[in-house]
């Protein structure tokens, strides 16, 4: 089964989306903040792990969302597809995770239901 | 005797240069014999006048040719398309042989006009040079003055310029010279303009000194000096730089205040949308996934319920900032007991702080402090201040709440034992921006405006909260300072 990253500094947030994609059978893995978050997909980076795809909160604490792709992107291509999750209020920041090399923009709140229909699609896309 | 014979004999008495005419007049005035360029002195025809026109019909504004005998008169020649003026002298020849009038026409039109043109010109130029603000003056090569304008002797002093130098003329042995203006242009044959100002009188001054070039020749002949005040266009660019600068600082404001607007705007959509999706998330989940066992499913409302309640402390707290903005915060003052209501803060709060193993010490010389003013208001700011020291204090240490009263107002300090406030940041802790980029994250349980709804609160009482130096720990001491009584008539009721 395909291996997702979820990173959120809310800890309901990330209970939420764990439990929601354990549900449909996937293989969690969760990151409290940027600074793990970066730990991993370094990890994944040097391949001693491997991840099918990431949820990333942008707005965290410490490093954010930005920060981690941008930290990644100077050593190596992203390990897996990039999907940042948004509570901010602007529109500009589509475009910035965009051009970052993301794969989407999802603003919360969002669907559980949505977020397990584009897990298998980029997944199945991937495969 | 004939009229032809004397034509004749006038035409070989009087041989006629260009540009003269004579002609002759019966008694009624019309001219029945000429010579010459009468049609073009008169402007007509001569079909058209012989025998038919008077001489005086051709003369602008003369009543009787006695008037212009000896004079010059002006005649309008009016072509398909254009006027011009013609100036005429006109005197009167004496022939007794005939009994017809005989008058001398010649045409001065160049010999008028140019010779007054110039007298006129120059006479304009005077008039021109005097009625500019700028001080003129010409020097010959040595740099004495030949000539100047009124404005010249209005500055440099009245009678007396000519022949004068003008190094000793324009300026006062304090001022700074014009040698090297005049110097300068002497051995460039350049224009040289230099600015100077005249710290004793206060002006600003530009002078230029032009070369006047004698073009046959091809040498310097004389110099112009030209002196203007710029006193007030300084003066005025100056305004207009000043105008320019409080300009560019107003946008550095508003971009400022824009860039401020939408950190504003991107926190509080935050602070919304994050319990928002866990209530929304979880509430789905448990749709979706309605055989999960009984311990997740109250998990997961008992998350909902919480969430819940931190959206509707958040949005009640954006309300009353909104209000505070609006100035529409309401205090309804009523006596009560403060050290009373401190001690209900600290049990309320007490759950909290044994979780932490955090110790609320109260300390205070007063058993009873009666007060007048806003209850639920005052507590509160103890309970924003005290569950704030919670958060950042560490586990197994203590928060002071100290209380102090005089006659005259009410302190109540609270001092954690956190990381503390640098005292830079003291001022910023209380501006809700500020507070929310940098505390509104990951802070469960606070909505991070506390702080700012507070300080407003305190205000409205007539009171302040300040964030101060530590006394007993190294972390953030905040300081309260109320009335002791605010007025109860204009609230109650």
């Amino acid at each position: 089964m395909p291996h997702i990253l979820v990173v959120d500094d809310e800890p309901f947030i990330l209970r939420s989306l764990a439990f929601t994609l354990r549900q449909e059978q996937f293989e969690v893995t969760t990151a409290i903040d940027g600074t793990q978050a970066l730990e991993v997909l370094r990890a994944a980076q040097a391949g001693e792990k491997t991840f099918d795809l990431a949820f990333l909160d942008i707005m965290m604490p410490g490093l954010s969302g930005y920060d981690v792709v941008e930290q990644l992107r100077q050593d190596a291509e992203l390990p897996c597809p990039i999907v940042f999750l948004t509570a901010k209020g602007m529109d500009d920041d589509r475009d910035r995770a965009l051009s970052l090399g993301a794969h989407s923009f999802i603003p919360k709140p969002f669907s559980p239901a949505a977020i397990v229909e584009l897990v298998r699609d980029i997944c199945s896309v991937a495969e | 005797m004939a009229r032809s014979i004397d034509a004749d004999m006038m035409n070989t008495a009087l041989p006629l240069c260009a540009g003269m005419a004579w002609c002759a007049i019966d008694d009624t005035g019309c001219i029945v014999l000429w010579r010459g360029e009468v049609n073009r002195l008169l402007g007509c025809e001569q079909a058209d006048f012989v025998g038919k026109k008077t001489l005086l019909s051709f003369l602008v504004e003369v009543d009787s040719l006695d008037q212009i005998i000896d004079e010059t008169v002006v005649m309008q020649h009016v072509d398909q398309d254009s006027v011009s003026l013609v100036h005429i002298h006109i005197a009167e020849m004496s022939n007794e042989a005939t009994d017809l009038q005989w008058y001398l026409l010649r045409d001065v039109t160049e010999e008028t006009t140019g010779h007054m043109g110039l007298e006129e010109q120059a006479f304009e130029l005077t008039r021109a040079m005097d009625t500019i603000d700028e001080a003129m003056l010409l020097l010959d090569l040595s740099g004495r003055i030949n000539t100047s304008n009124a404005q010249a002797r209005s500055w440099y002093g009245a009678g007396g310029l000519q022949g004068r130098s003008v190094y000793s003329s324009v300026r006062r042995p304090d001022e700074p010279p014009v040698n090297d203006i005049v110097q300068e242009c002497l051995s460039t044959f350049e224009v040289v303009t230099v600015e100077q100002y005249l710290a004793t009188r206060n002006r600003t001054v530009e002078v230029s000194v032009y070369p006047m070039m004698d073009h046959r020749k091809g040498n310097l002949r004389q110099l112009l000096f030209l002196e203007r005040d710029i006193t007030q266009r300084r003066l005025m660019e100056l305004e207009i730089r000043q105008q320019q600068r409080r300009l560019e600082d107003n946008l550095v404001r508003l971009r400022e205040l824009d860039e401020t607007r939408s950190h504003w705007v991107n926190s509080v959509s935050h602070e919304l949308r994050t319990p928002l999706t866990s209530i929304c998330s979880f509430s789905e989940n448990l749709l979706t996934y309605p055989h999960m066992d009984k311990e997740q499913r109250e998990e997961f409302v008992g998350i909902i319920h919480k969430e819940s309640n931190r959206l509707a402390r958040l949005i009640n707290d954006l309300l009353d900032l909104a209000s505070a903005e609006s100035g529409a915060l309401h205090v309804r003052p009523s006596s009560f007991d403060l050290c009373n209501l401190v001690g209900e803060c600290l049990n309320a709060l007490r759950p909290l702080a044994d979780k932490e193993r955090i110790t609320l010490r109260l300390m205070t010389n007063h058993k009873h402090l009666h007060c007048v003013l806003d209850r639920d208001r005052v507590q509160q700011i103890i309970i924003n201040l005290v569950s704030n020291g919670i958060k950042f204090s560490p586990s197994d240490s203590s928060i002071f709440i100290l209380l102090d009263a005089d006659e005259e107002e009410v302190r109540i300090a609270v001092e954690d034992d956190g990381p503390g406030i640098p005292a830079a940041d003291r001022l910023q802790v209380f501006d809700r921006f500020t507070q929310l980029t940098t505390n509104l994250t990951n802070k469960p349980g606070g909505t991070g405006l506390g702080l700012t709804i507070s300080q407003q609160w305190a205000e409205a009482m007539t009171g302040s909260i300040r964030c101060v130096e530590a006394r007993m720990h190294s972390g953030a001491r905040f300081l309260v300072t109320l009335p002791r009584q605010l007025p109860l008539a204009s609230s109650q009721d």
